[in-house]
């Protein structure tokens, strides 16, 4: 705009020349014409401008990642004027991240018309994604002038984290406390004091489990099946936090979500409670939440994803520990992307826990050697590109 | 309501480290709800064009052909030409055979072309006067019919720029290129000061602007065909020119019709209003254009200079060391003056009495010593030789009725105040003290008042002095004081250098002029005017005088060209050689026109700049004084050029040359040029300085040397005309040149990809192919097929998808060495890869080089 700003005052100074020198009225009336043309330019520009108008739209509230979504911006010009240029510029942020990205468009509007542009984003990470048009800056003709139209509106579109496959066959060592008398419907347990099934006898199965009287009398080995306890008391405990030094620091928080919530979705399923506890960076505060149900898994998303990240390590282990020392836990998870072999063998003074689970979500396949298990904690290392792997050796 | 939707997905790919990536993958979907469609908004606006451009160029130098024809013939082209332009690209080529018919016409017709150029430039160079009414520019036969050749030339030259304005404005909108093609018709006109017809005028600079408006907004409007509909710059999303949304078609009316209003309300509002230009514009104009025929190098650099200041009036340098006069105009003077004067008025200042060297002196002061008697005598008389006329007037007309006494006020501003500066006929009063013979002092230098009787006293009215002396006698005071200062003034005003040159002036000029004898100053006036007007011109910048050489010598047998300075100073040696007592005089010129809208409540305040200085001549005249007399050609009012010029058979061209230079002498302005013109029986335009400058040029040669033949007197163009003409003509030839060669060699590529054996169009489209890599850099430095695709697809990961080269490559191979046929698919794939890569070679290079690339290697269309 400035080049063509120069290239006017410099026609200008030349018409005012030729004014002077030129003795017929030409000269005048196209100085008058240079002078008023911009003007006229300014008119066209407000009368356009009270005419446009836009919305922002994202054609799928929530994507997974790595697919694309489309994102669409419709421009409506009532004027009968045509807009030579429009620039609309749209920020998308994702909230949990940080990363955000700026997308300027620049194209005519026809008069009386409307059109709409649609853009292809994919997330490479998960969380709340913020999408805001601001305003859309309008060019006169010769782009001498130009205004803004502010608009400040936004879409918001949640990325979903992949959720792992856990095998159904994963051990399950649930018992019930004294007053527990909710037992799986669906899924057998180790629960002795509750039969879930009897069936024939697999190999593998524990000689514990043999009914003996059943055996003897269809002359087959025959076993039970405990009942799974749905009331157990389980902690799903992970930490939001990063290292910025590490390049793939996001994608092992992208697995430490997932793997969180691969867990309480197979327990979901399984009609197992629990309960999922992460620092919220944003308050400062630790935060709860049960989940009983699909329902509150889904809200649980959303409040995850405004949380926001922190480089402080333990945050939620500490806090846990701090706010929570008179609960109790039948089983508390421990899933973080930052190794801490004091944390590990710390991990039974939370809530007086009985049995403890450190996932490690880090980008090898072993555990490191001072994590040594013990009969109430245990420590997984999980490759964070491969989580179902690593949760194969979990059990619950 | 149909929608239309347009896709196209870039080539670019954009990867950053960023969680969050936008694809390339963008689509527009748009209302298609239009009222008109685009290419008839493009056709309306090429029409302006059209009409705007022939209209103002026919009615600009008024061509004597048959309009109506052109009209008819413009009004088919044009809509041929529009018809053609909007149906798709191979249509265009039904222009083809047009245009071989008309060319293969002009060559037949190809005489009657010439005549018709040549009627042309005759036609355009009578406009602008660089000849006069009568002459031509070409000699045309008597035989031939103008009307008829002219119609024809400028029917070819219109079609020609018509079908330019249809194609840039309808195909490919290029606001450049129409412009450099027709501005230049008109500004040829322009530049002289001739406006074409408003209206067509108008609608031409509408459609400039409407044109330049769709450039701007367009930006890379109607690009080719098979580009995306963005181009995508990093995270910025641009559309393109296959953007087609009727956008930049309304923009192009819209401007277009706006700037017709506007032109409209303008011309209603001025005409409403009856607006004429203040003559504050017309003061700024004129010295405006004294600055820019004045502006110089050399006196760029003068200006840096200390002494820099060369208005001749208060030079006191070396005369001939002026190789050139320049003005700052500058205020010097401000004289408010009681009532107007219907004639120049000549202000006074130094008085050269004494001729040396070239130099001018004042009266030596062993001569003033010498005569110390006389000089007491003017004061004990109270009757000096400055204030001789004003006694005389009175004496003469005795009454202040025929020619009452004037006042005038003078301030001065820069000038060195050594004397005052006085009109002639002023009254000596009490503040002023007379010094010996020529000039006055007061105590207030730098403003005073003086009372002046304004009468007719120049040369043309000398039949008054034979009455005026016979009066004389009334008065026994003046005449006992004149008569003695007579004596004084033939022993003193009558000295000449001692030189060779002066002897040579005396032998050669001055032995043609009577011999004073107190009766025949108007035949020794004539005498020196013929001379000098047959040997020199006026010129403010005739170079310096050589050392050695006399100044009068120079100007009247070496240069034949000087300033007033030099005319004054050869008039009074030719004067003091035929025994007319006479001295040199500068100061400054008022003509009547200065009075115009300078009325203030105590007179009309005229400020005089330094372009007025003026330089002339004093012959004394026995019984009456000193006399103005000027020589200066220019500073006259015609009377003398036409006198002479009527007994000279020999001098039509001359006459020419006078009336000329009346109108082109810098320091007298237009409108009094234009005045005296009217006296002299040839009309000239008031507008022309650089015209007049080449006619005076012309006219020294014809002078220097007679025996020249006539074509050597036929008036030329000016260089610089020559040069724009010349120009633009080789501009647009080139520009078609440029053009006619991408066309072709577009066309016979794509007849190449189009071959009846698809193998042979396979290896056409890889041998484009291999020069566009080898202008990207990639080249076969012998390797194997497959090797260099290998190499090429390393280097080659920006122009096109991974595997295309290969792809290519092995088509090529199978082409050449495999039994099994080539699909039309595979060939298509193939050249979509060569399209493909051309394309993203040309986007990846600035504007310039995209120019190179594309019109200069053809590799693109």
């Amino acid at each position: 705009m400035i080049k063509s700003k120069l290239i006017y005052i410099l026609i200008l100074i030349a018409l005012i020349l030729f004014f002077i020198l030129f003795v017929d009225n030409a000269s005048l009336l196209i100085l008058i014409l240079a002078s008023v043309f911009p003007i006229m330019q300014i008119f066209f520009l407000f009368k356009i401008s009270r005419n446009i108008t836009a919305t922002l739209t994202a054609e799928n509230a929530a994507v997974e990642k790595n697919i694309e979504s489309k994102i669409v911006v419709n421009i409506t010009n009532r004027s009968i004027l045509p807009v030579s240029c429009a620039v609309a510029t749209l920020k998308i942020t994702n909230t949990l991240t940080g990363e955000y990205q700026m997308l300027t468009t620049m194209m005519p509007v026809s008069a009386d018309n409307n059109q709409s542009i649609k853009f292809s984003v994919s997330y490479a990470h998960c969380g709340k994604v913020i999408v805001t048009l601001r305003k859309i800056k309008i060019y006169d003709y010769v782009k001498l002038f130009s205004k803004n139209i502010y608009l400040d509106i936004s879409q918001e579109v949640i990325v979903l984290p992949s959720l792992a496959h856990i095998s159904p066959d994963i051990e399950t060592h649930l018992t019930g406390s004294a007053d527990n008398d909710e037992f799986s419907k669906s899924k057998p347990g180790d629960d002795c004091s509750e039969v879930f099934n009897i069936r024939e006898y697999h190999y593998g199965d524990k000689i514990n489990r043999i009914h003996w009287n059943l055996t003897t009398k269809l002359d087959e080995l025959m076993v039970k099946e405990y009942s799974l306890p749905i009331s157990s008391k389980i902690m799903i405990l992970f930490e939001f936090c990063i290292d910025p030094s590490d390049e793939s620091a996001f994608y092992k928080m992208d697995s430490v979500i997932e793997t969180a919530m691969s867990l309480s979705y197979f327990m979901i399923n399984n009609n197992i409670s629990h309960t999922i506890r992460w620092y919220d960076k944003k308050y400062n505060v630790l935060r709860d939440m049960k989940i009983t149900s699909t329902d509150d898994f889904s809200s649980f998303l959303g409040s995850v994803f405004s949380s926001g990240m922190y480089t402080d390590n333990y945050n939620a282990f500490m806090y846990s520990r701090i706010e929570n020392n008179d609960m109790t836990f039948s089983h508390t998870i421990y899933i973080s992307s930052v190794i801490s072999d004091e944390i590990f063998h710390n991990l039974s003074v939370l809530s007086n826990t009985k049995q403890s689970s450190y996932l490690y979500i880090n980008d090898e396949e072993n555990t490191p050697d001072y994590f040594k298990n013990t009969d109430n904690t245990n420590a997984i290392s999980i490759n964070y590109k491969q989580i179902s792997e690593g949760l194969k050796h979990f059990s619950i | 309501m149909s929608r239309k939707k347009n896709k196209k997905e870039t080539a670019n790919v954009y990867d950053i480290n960023n969680g969050i990536t936008i694809t390339d993958s963008i689509s527009l979907t748009i209302n298609s709800k239009y009222w008109i469609n685009a290419k008839l908004l493009l056709i309306i606006t090429a029409l302006a064009g059209t009409i705007g451009f022939t209209f103002s160029f026919l009615s600009l130098f008024e061509f004597d052909c048959d309009r109506q024809l052109i009209y008819g013939v413009l009004a088919t082209v044009f809509l041929l030409c529009s018809v053609l332009f909007v149906l798709p690209p191979k249509v265009k080529l039904l222009l083809i055979p047009m245009y071989i018919f008309l060319a293969y016409r002009s060559y037949k017709m190809r005489t009657l072309l010439y005549i018709g150029y040549k009627e042309f430039i005759n036609t355009i160079a009578l406009k602008l006067k660089f000849i006069g009414e009568g002459q031509e520019y070409y000699p045309l036969d008597e035989n031939v019919n103008p009307t008829e050749a002219v119609t024809y030339f400028l029917i070819i030259l219109l079609i020609i720029i018509t079908t330019i304005i249809c194609y840039n404005t309808i195909v490919k909108p290029r606001f450049i290129f129409v412009f450099s093609v027709t501005f230049p018709f008109i500004e040829t006109g322009l530049y002289f000061g001739y406006a074409p017809d408003h209206t067509p005028f108008f609608i031409l600079i509408a459609y400039w602007v409407a044109l330049f408006s769709m450039r701007i907004a367009g930006n890379q409007f109607h690009s080719t065909s098979g580009q995306p509909v963005f181009v995508r710059k990093r995270n910025i999303f641009v559309s393109s020119g296959n953007l087609k949304n009727n956008v930049i078609e309304s923009i192009g009316v819209i401007t277009l019709v706006s700037v017709c209003a506007i032109f409209l309300i303008s011309s209603a509002m001025l005409k409403l209003f009856s607006y004429e230009r203040s003559d504050k514009v017309k003061y700024m104009r004129y010295n405006m254009k004294t600055a820019i025929s004045e502006m110089s190098f050399e006196k760029l650099i003068n200006s840096f200079s200390e002494n820099n200041f060369k208005a001749p009036v208060s030079s006191r340098s070396r005369l001939g060391n002026l190789s050139e006069i320049s003005f700052k105009n500058r205020t010097e003077l401000i004289v408010t003056i009681r009532t107007p004067v219907d004639s120049n008025l000549y202000i006074k200042g130094f008085t050269g009495s004494k001729y040396k060297n070239n130099y001018w002196y004042s009266l030596p002061d062993e001569v003033k010593n010498e005569n110390k008697k006389i000089f007491d005598m003017f004061k004990n008389n109270n009757c000096f030789p400055q204030n001789f006329n004003y006694l005389h007037n009175t004496m003469l007309y005795n009454s202040e009725t025929l020619y009452p006494p004037n006042t005038i006020n003078v301030r001065s501003l820069f000038t060195e105040n050594k004397y005052l500066f006085t009109p002639y006929g002023v009254k000596v009063d009490e503040t002023m003290t007379p010094v010996d013979d020529s000039y006055l002092l007061a105590e207030n230098m730098s403003e005073y008042n003086c009372t002046f009787i304004n009468t007719p006293l120049l040369y043309k009215n000398m039949y008054i002095v034979d009455e005026a002396i016979s009066n004389i006698g009334n008065n026994e005071l003046f005449a006992q004081t004149e008569s003695r200062y007579r004596d004084f003034v033939y022993e003193n005003y009558l000295a000449v250098p001692d030189n060779s040159d002066i002897e040579y002036i005396k032998n050669t000029f001055a032995s043609r002029l009577p011999r004073y004898d107190g009766t025949n100053i108007t035949d020794i006036a004539d005498g020196i005017k013929n001379i000098l007007n047959e040997s020199a011109v006026y010129s403010l910048s005739p170079g310096k005088t050589p050392s050695q050489t006399d100044l009068t010598y120079y100007l009247l047998v070496e240069n034949h060209k000087g300033y007033c300075s030099h005319f004054a100073t050869a008039a009074s040696m030719l004067a003091r050689l035929a025994g007319v007592p006479s001295r040199y005089v500068e100061g400054y010129v008022i003509v009547p026109e200065d009075f115009l809208d300078t009325k203030q409540p105590n007179g009309y305040r005229i400020n005089i700049k330094d372009s007025r200085s003026h330089a002339w001549t004093e012959f004394y005249i026995d019984g009456y004084g000193w006399i103005p007399f000027e020589f200066t050609p220019g500073y006259n009012e015609g009377v003398i050029s036409a006198e002479l010029n009527n007994n000279n058979p020999d001098t039509s061209e001359q006459l020419t040359v006078t009336a000329t230079e009346i109108t082109t002498t810098p320091p007298v302005s237009d409108t009094d040029t234009t005045t005296t013109v009217t006296e002299a029986p040839v009309t000239t335009t008031p507008e022309s300085e650089s015209v007049s400058t080449s006619v005076v040029t012309s006219y020294v040669t014809t002078v220097s040397d007679p025996s020249d033949s006539p074509d050597k007197n036929k008036p030329s163009l000016p260089i610089y005309v020559k040069i724009i003409l010349g120009l633009s003509f080789f501009i647009i030839l080139v520009l078609i040149f440029i053009l006619a060669r991408h066309a072709i060699c577009i066309r016979k590529r794509m007849l190449g990809f189009k071959n009846k054996s698809i193998n042979k169009s396979v290896s056409n489209v890889y041998r484009y192919t291999e020069a566009l890599l080898i202008h990207y850099g990639i080249s076969n430095t012998n390797m194997m097929p497959l090797e260099f695709a290998e190499y090429a697809e390393e280097n080659a990961q920006d122009l096109c998808n991974s595997g295309e080269i290969t792809d290519l490559i092995k088509l090529v191979l199978k082409s050449s060495f495999s039994a099994e046929a080539i699909t039309q698919d595979e060939l298509n794939d193939a050249i979509k890869t060569s399209s493909s890569i051309a394309e993203n070679i040309y986007n990846s290079k600035n504007k310039y080089q995209q120019l190179i690339f594309k019109y200069i290697l053809n590799l693109i269309k």
